[in-house]
């Protein structure tokens, strides 16, 4: 008997060390898609001229150099790796909160209450006094919270079982798809392809303000969703079974909730929607590390910055010269990541 | 040491599902709560273990909620977790961010105890439906609460590992004088391994005390609506055997 104790302790650390290997794993390739994304570009650049444009700081001697690096790509790339960070994350809680694989941070219509939001700020122009490029994101920031606050509402009144949620975010969904085409409807022909070109979801739209904002989000969403790791992991053994452990499920899926709400909000609101990622992140996480969600969380987290990273690389290659909007790329650069993982790998050290 | 305590009435809608009841369990003892399909069974399980608002009450001691394990009926479950890692989930409010030797070797021996060692590394989600029972009742075994209360443990089980599951919760029970609450469907089981039983039908406690009282053939008859034999092991334990046509007994009541 003590023998089984001790082998299972050793295979146990095993599955640890794979796990921790798995993630250095992730973190190194993002360093590395990151470089390349820094350096692709209609202007191109050199890793030897990105070193030094880097070191150099925001004044450097070379001012082409120094205004392409700092004030167009280092807030694009990283907006890119924040944006994927933060809806892989949310798109792992939602999958496990509802349980279900299909979902995504956008299944109960937060994308189209940020689109009509959006689309709302880009219609009636200035009104509150503040610039366009500033009032669009917080209207769609917003108005994802309402569409949050509608469905959170409900599944205070009637409990936060997966189906009420999804339910309630179908009809949230709906709603704001409307109002969205009404004011689509409404717009004129060049303020339509304006809100068109918002929701493809761009890092054109990226700023070092976008960083801020988006980073702060993921900052704080962090610590808060990690404390819940092995909760989230007891959800998945059944709403009974994790309710018999001692977990208060509606009150702690109603929480989970509103932090999904919190990040998909920092995420889409300056970049617009972006698709795909937050569905396939956490697929490919959970391929990867197991359903351990200490590790699944910022394996998901990092995924989904490597995909959208990657996109962004690829969306600068394709057609030189242009750039081709992220959002329209994530499924072409996502896709081949997700067969590899299928065909390939089994969860680190399991069997 | 007895467990005692008060159930309030429970409805469904506007359908009573059980009246107002009174139980027992002196500390050591399994208490089997049997009775035919419907009968409130797992509404009276889920009550006392507080999943379910209907306000348990308790007397003489008041147990607080991390005193209390439940085991829902069977379930089933897709996730990518290792059987070890999940029977670990049974320490739930104790894992932090580093998961503790201690508790490893604990959700360690648990799976040895009950035969199940083998099985440690494979995944959850691999494993058929007895073998993930067999798991739950781990979990909970892992949690060692003062009362425990499962809905049907062995309902997925084969003959061998539902005698290892009732042997283990039985002399569990009796070594930490715990008290343990089960629902089972077969009469013979849970004559051979519970201490008292509790026959439940349409909400309503019809009988309560010792097995040998309370398997008798003509409350067989009554409550499950068939005509039986109580016939008696070597060792006196009450068997039931079904007569072959034992359907013809009267109506449904």
């Amino acid at each position: 008997m003590t023998d089984a104790v001790t082998t299972s302790g050793g295979l146990y650390a095993r599955q640890i060390k794979a796990r921790m290997t798995a993630l250095l794993g992730a973190a190194i390739l993002l360093c590395a898609l990151l470089a390349a994304d820094l350096v692709t570009g209609p202007s191109g650049m050199s890793l030897a001229d990105l070193n030094k444009a880097l070191w150099a700081g925001p004044a450097g001697e070379d001012r082409g150099a120094a205004a392409i690096l700092w004030q167009i790509r280092l807030p694009q790339s990283i907006m890119a790796a924040l944006v994927g960070a933060s809806l892989g994350l949310a798109g792992l809680m939602m999958q496990t909160i509802l349980n279900n694989p299909l979902a995504s941070p956008f299944t109960l219509g937060f994308s189209a209450a940020a689109g009509f939001g959006a689309a709302l700020s880009i219609l009636v122009g200035g009104l509150l006094g503040l610039p366009q490029w500033l009032q669009t994101p917080i209207a769609a920031f917003v108005m994802t919270l309402a569409a949050a606050m509608l469905i959170y509402l409900v599944a205070r009144v009637k409990g936060a079982a997966p189906e009420v949620l999804v339910l309630a975010g179908i009809a949230v969904l709906f709603f704001f798809q409307s109002l969205q085409s009404l004011a689509q409807f409404m717009a004129s022909p060049e303020v339509l392809q304006q809100i068109v070109f918002w929701l493809f979801g761009s890092l054109l739209k990226a700023s070092w303000t976008s960083v801020q904002v988006c980073g702060t989000i993921l900052l704080v969403c962090l610590p808060l969703v990690l404390r819940d790791a092995w909760n989230l992991t007891s959800l998945r053994m059944g709403d009974d079974n994790a309710a018999s452990l001692g977990l208060d499920v509606n009150r702690f899926r109603r929480r989970s909730f509103l932090l999904v709400a919190a990040l998909t909000a920092g995420a889409v609101c300056f970049t617009g929607t972006i698709g795909f990622v937050g569905l396939i992140a956490p697929h490919i996480a959970r391929a990867v590390v197991g359903e351990d969600h200490r590790f699944a969380l910022p394996t998901a987290a990092l995924m989904g910055a490597i995909i959208l990273v990657a996109a962004s690389v690829v969306g600068k290659l394709i057609s030189p010269g242009a750039i081709i909007p992220v959002g329209i790329i994530t499924a072409i650069a996502g896709v081949p990541m997700l067969m590899a993982v299928i065909l390939t790998l089994k969860p680190a050290g399991t069997r | 040491m007895t467990l005692s305590a008060n159930l309030p009435a429970a409805f469904k809608g506007r359908t009573q599902i059980l009246h107002p009841l009174q139980i027992e369990v002196p500390a050591g003892q399994v208490l089997g709560v049997i009775g035919p399909n419907g009968a409130g069974k797992s509404t009276l399980l889920r009550s006392l273990a507080g999943i379910e608002k209907l306000h348990a009450h308790w007397n003489g001691v008041t147990l607080p909620r991390d005193q209390i394990g439940y085991m829902p009926q069977a379930f089933q479950t897709n996730v990518r977790l290792s059987v070890l890692e999940a029977v670990l989930l049974g320490k739930r409010e104790a894992l932090g961010w580093r998961v503790a030797p201690a508790d490893l070797d604990a959700a360690a021996r648990v799976l040895s105890e009950l035969g199940l060692s083998h099985l440690e590394d494979r995944n959850v989600d691999r494993l058929s439906g007895g073998q993930q029972q067999m798991i739950c009742v781990a979990q909970r075994l892992l949690r060692a609460p003062r009362l425990l209360i499962l809905d049907e443990p062995t309902s997925a089980l084969d003959l061998h590992h539902q005698l290892v599951i009732l042997r283990h919760l039985k002399t569990d029970t009796q070594n930490r004088q715990a008290a343990t609450i089960m629902a089972l469907h077969d009469l013979t089981l849970a004559g051979r391994f519970c201490d008292q039983l509790l026959v439940l039908k349409n909400g309503k406690v019809v009988a309560f005390g010792p097995k040998h009282d309370v398997l008798s053939e003509q409350r067989v008859a009554e409550c499950w609506n068939v005509s039986v034999e109580v016939m008696q092991a070597r060792d006196g334990c009450p068997v039931i055997v079904p007569h072959e046509h034992g359907l013809a007994v009267g109506k449904r009541t």
